[in-house]
C-alpha cells in the first residue's frame, strides 16, 4: 500500500471561539492566549455585537461575560438556546467572585461551564479544551445516531410489503413515517390460498427499540396467523409473547382483519385502535366500533371482535390514529373517525391505490407537516 | 517597580504580549477614571460601582494587585451607596496607572 500525498490528508478544522467581554483588556487578554494553542478568535464587547457574530459564524465555543451594560449575558445565552444555529454552541460563563447566583442561572439557562473572574489564561484554555472535547464527542454521536436511525427507515420500509408482491390479497397501503424511525407498521400476509390476514399497528414513542420491534411483530405474524388458529387466537398469542419481550410502558394497538375470500367472511380484531370502515359495494360506508384492550400490556385480554359477511367489491379501510388524531384540533377518534368515513365514501368510485391517497390529502392536507405516523391500508373483496 | 516579566510569565505569556496589554490596560484605565470622577461628581453610584467593576476585572486578570485592591473597595462602596467615602479614589486610582505607565 503507498502513503498519500499530504496533500489528500484533510487540514483540520480550525475551531473557532467567540469571546464576549466589556473589558477590552479582557478581550485582548484572552484572544492574546487562545490565538497562540492555534484557535481562531471573534471578540465582541457587548450582547447585540456577540448575537450578531454567533450567528455568522457559528463559532465551536463562546466565552461569555456575565455583567456587560445594556444587554447582558444571559440575555445573550437566552437568545443563542432559542435559534436552532447557536442552540448547541457550548457556552463558558465569565463570572465575578461575588456573583453565585448567577453561576445557578447561567446553567440554568444551558451554560456548560463558568470561570471566576479574575481568570488566568491558562485556566480558561484546559475549560475550553474540555469543553470543545465534550462538544465535539456530542456530536459526531449525534451524527452517528442519526445515521444509524436513517438505515433503520430503510431497513423498515422494506420490511412492509407491497401490493405488487401480494397481488392475491388485493390491498393498497399508504406509509408516511413522522421520525427516521417510526412507531406505524403494516403487514400482510397469506394464511394460505384464498386466506389473507391483514395488520395495522401503532407502538407507543418512535425510537430505535420501536422500530425493531416492528421485526419482531412481522415474524410474530409469520408464526401465529395460520389457519391453525382462530384469528383473535392468532392475535392473543401475538400479545402473549410481547408481554415478554416489550420494554416497561411500552405498548401497542392494533386493527387486524383476516379475510377468508373462500367463506365471504371478514374477521376484524380490534386491540385498542381506531375504528375499521367497511365501505359495502351497495350500501353507505361504516365504522366498526369495537373495544378492545391494547397489546403487550396484559396477559388476559379481550379483544373486540366481528365477523362481517362480504360481498365483491365491498372495501375495507384500517389506518393508524395519525391520521385522524392532530395536537392542533385536539380532536379524539371519535369525532375524527367520522371524517374518515366521510373520506371513505368520497373515494369509493376511485382504485383502491388511489382511493388511500386521496383520503390521506382529504384529512390532512398536502403542504402541512405531519405529526405522526400515517398508515392507511385499504382492502378490497 | 512593576516586573512585567514575572507577570507575563504568571499568565503564561510572552513579555511583549503583556506589555502590549499593559498599555492598553493604561489607556482603557484612563479612560474609566475620568468617567469615575464624572459618576462621583453626579453622585451616580451605579455608574460608580460599575465602572470600578470593569476596572477591577482588568487590573485582577494581570495581576496589577494594589489597582485591583482600589477597585475593589470602590465597588464595594459603590454599591453600598457610599459614596463619600470614595472621593479620593480617582486620585488614587491615577497614581498607581501612572506609577504604573513610568515603569513600561
Amino acid at each position: 500500500m503507498t502513503d498519500l500525498p499530504a496533500s489528500h490528508i484533510p487540514a483540520p478544522k480550525e475551531l473557532t471561539l467567540l469571546v464576549v467581554d466589556d473589558s477590552p483588556i479582557n478581550v485582548r487578554l484572552l484572544e492574546t492566549a487562545l490565538s497562540k494553542e492555534g484557535y481562531r478568535i471573534l471578540t465582541a464587547a457587548n450582547g447585540p455585537k456577540a448575537r450578531e457574530l454567533a450567528m455568522e459564524n457559528q463559532p465551536d465555543l463562546i466565552l461569555l461575560d456575565i455583567m456587560m451594560p445594556g444587554e447582558d449575558g444571559f440575555s445573550v445565552i437566552r437568545f443563542l438556546k432559542n435559534h436552532t444555529a447557536t442552540a448547541s454552541i457550548p457556552v463558558i460563563f465569565l463570572t465575578g467572585v461575588s456573583e453565585i447566583e448567577s453561576k445557578i442561572e447561567g446553567f440554568d439557562l444551558g451554560a456548560v461551564d463558568y470561570i471566576i473572574k479574575p481568570f488566568h489564561p491558562m485556566e480558561v484554555l484546559a475549560r475550553v479544551r474540555l469543553h470543545l472535547k465534550l462538544s465535539i464527542a456530542t456530536n459526531s454521536l449525534i451524527t452517528s445516531q442519526a445515521q444509524k436511525l436513517r438505515q433503520l427507515k430503510k431497513a423498515q420500509t422494506s420490511l412492509l410489503v407491497t401490493p405488487e408482491s401480494l397481488p392475491e390479497a388485493r390491498f393498497a397501503a399508504l406509509y408516511e413515517s413522522f421520525q427516521e424511525a417510526g412507531g406505524d407498521f403494516y403487514d400482510v400476509i397469506a394464511i394460505c390460498q384464498d386466506i389473507h390476514g391483514y395488520l395495522v399497528a401503532d407502538f407507543s414513542g418512535h425510537d430505535i427499540s420501536t422500530s425493531y420491534l416492528t421485526a419482531s411483530i412481522k415474524a410474530l405474524m409469520k408464526q401465529n396467523c395460520t389457519p391453525i388458529y382462530q384469528p383473535t387466537e392468532s392475535i392473543k398469542l401475538i400479545n402473549d409473547v410481547l408481554v415478554e419481550i416489550l420494554p416497561e410502558n411500552k405498548y401497542l394497538t392494533a386493527s387486524y382483519a383476516h379475510l377468508n375470500r373462500k367463506t365471504m367472511k371478514l374477521t376484524l380484531v380490534n386491540a385498542g385502535h381506531p375504528p375499521a370502515v367497511c365501505v359495502p359495494a351497495r350500501a353507505p360506508a361504516r365504522l366498526i366500533r369495537m373495544d378492545g384492550d391494547i397489546l403487550g400490556m396484559f396477559r388476559n385480554v379481550i379483544f373486540g371482535t366481528q365477523v362481517i359477511p362480504v360481498g365483491p367489491g365491498d372495501r375495507f379501510y384500517l389506518y393508524s390514529d395519525g391520521l385522524v388524531e392532530s395536537s392542533q384540533d385536539r380532536s379524539v377518534w371519535s369525532r375524527a373517525s367520522e371524517r374518515m368515513l366521510g373520506a371513505c365514501e368520497e373515494v369509493r368510485g376511485m382504485p383502491i391505490e388511489e382511493a388511500v391517497k386521496g383520503i390521506r390529502n382529504m384529512l390532512l392536507p398536502p403542504e402541512i407537516p405531519i405529526e405522526d405516523d400515517i398508515v392507511i391500508l385499504a382492502i378490497e373483496i | 517597580m512593576t516586573d512585567f516579566k514575572q507577570l507575563a510569565g504568571d499568565l503564561g505569556l510572552e513579555t511583549a504580549d503583556f506589555l502590549e496589554l499593559t498599555a492598553l490596560f493604561i489607556q482603557t484605565t484612563m479612560r474609566d477614571i475620568e468617567g469615575l470622577e464624572k459618576a462621583l461628581e453626579d453622585q451616580n453610584a451605579e455608574a460608580v460601582k460599575d465602572i470600578a467593576h470593569t476596572i477591577k476585572g482588568a487590573a485582577g486578570n494581570l495581576g496589577f494587585k494594589a489597582i485591583y485592591i482600589l477597585a475593589t473597595v470602590g465597588e464595594k462602596n459603590a454599591s453600598e451607596g457610599k459614596l463619600r467615602v470614595l472621593a479620593s479614589l480617582p486620585a488614587a486610582l491615577k497614581k498607581e496607572v501612572t506609577t504604573l505607565q513610568k515603569a513600561l
